[in-house]
């Protein structure tokens, strides 16, 4: 955690510095920054993505569904990281291109979660009508 | 990968800056703008080759294929 605050701090001073002198390595030491900060903090979640698997794997969550779980978590973090970057360097519509990229993926993945509800709830319906 | 990373692109923008300055001043431009982009060149493998390794980072973090 202290780390984090660390490398966020000496991130966005040197980036601060750079701008004055030389403004394109500026974007640069803030891409190293936050790739820095996302990269310490995903070597942290690789335990608890892993309880989280063992957790649905006990409950009986099928092992595809926990799979496309963790595959849009991913998504998510990496077009929101990638869309701040954006926007903080004053270029907002990359950063909404790259934000409905990912919602577009994110959908992608929840698609086989979709058809599999559709389809329990026609062979409930199913069921009940026949 | 730590904050080492970080203080070589500042070091390698201040060392640009200071080469950019110093060609300049002996009237050399266009090697100054050549120096300029290298710099930046440097600057950008860096940072692809750090978002990669990220990327390679969540892939085995979320155990993606």
């Amino acid at each position: 955690m202290e780390k984090l605050l660390l490398i966020a701090l000496i991130g966005t001073g040197l980036c601060v510095m750079l701008r004055a002198i030389r403004p394109e390595y500026a974007f640069v030491s803030i891409v190293v920054t936050g790739v820095l900060l996302i990269g310490s903090v995903a070597a942290e979640a690789t335990g608890l993505m892993d309880t989280l698997r063992k957790l649905g794997e006990r409950f009986g969550v099928s092992e595809a569904f926990c799979a496309a779980l963790l595959k849009m978590a991913a998504i998510a973090w990496l077009t929101s990281f990638g869309g701040n970057l954006c926007r903080d360097n004053g270029q907002s519509a990359a950063a909404g291109s790259v934000e409905l990229g990912g919602r577009i993926a994110l959908l992608g993945c929840a698609m086989p979660a979709v058809v599999t509800m559709l389809e329990t709830g026609a062979a409930m319906l199913g069921g009940a009508l026949s | 990968m730590g904050i080492e990373m970080l203080f070589k692109v500042a070091g390698i923008g201040i060392l640009a800056a200071v080469v950019v300055q110093l060609l300049k001043q002996n009237g050399r431009e266009e090697v100054a703008t050549i120096a300029a982009i290298v710099g930046l060149l440097i600057a950008t493998m860096l940072m692809v080759s750090m978002v990669s390794e990220l990327l390679e980072t969540i892939r085995s973090t979320f155990s993606l294929s």
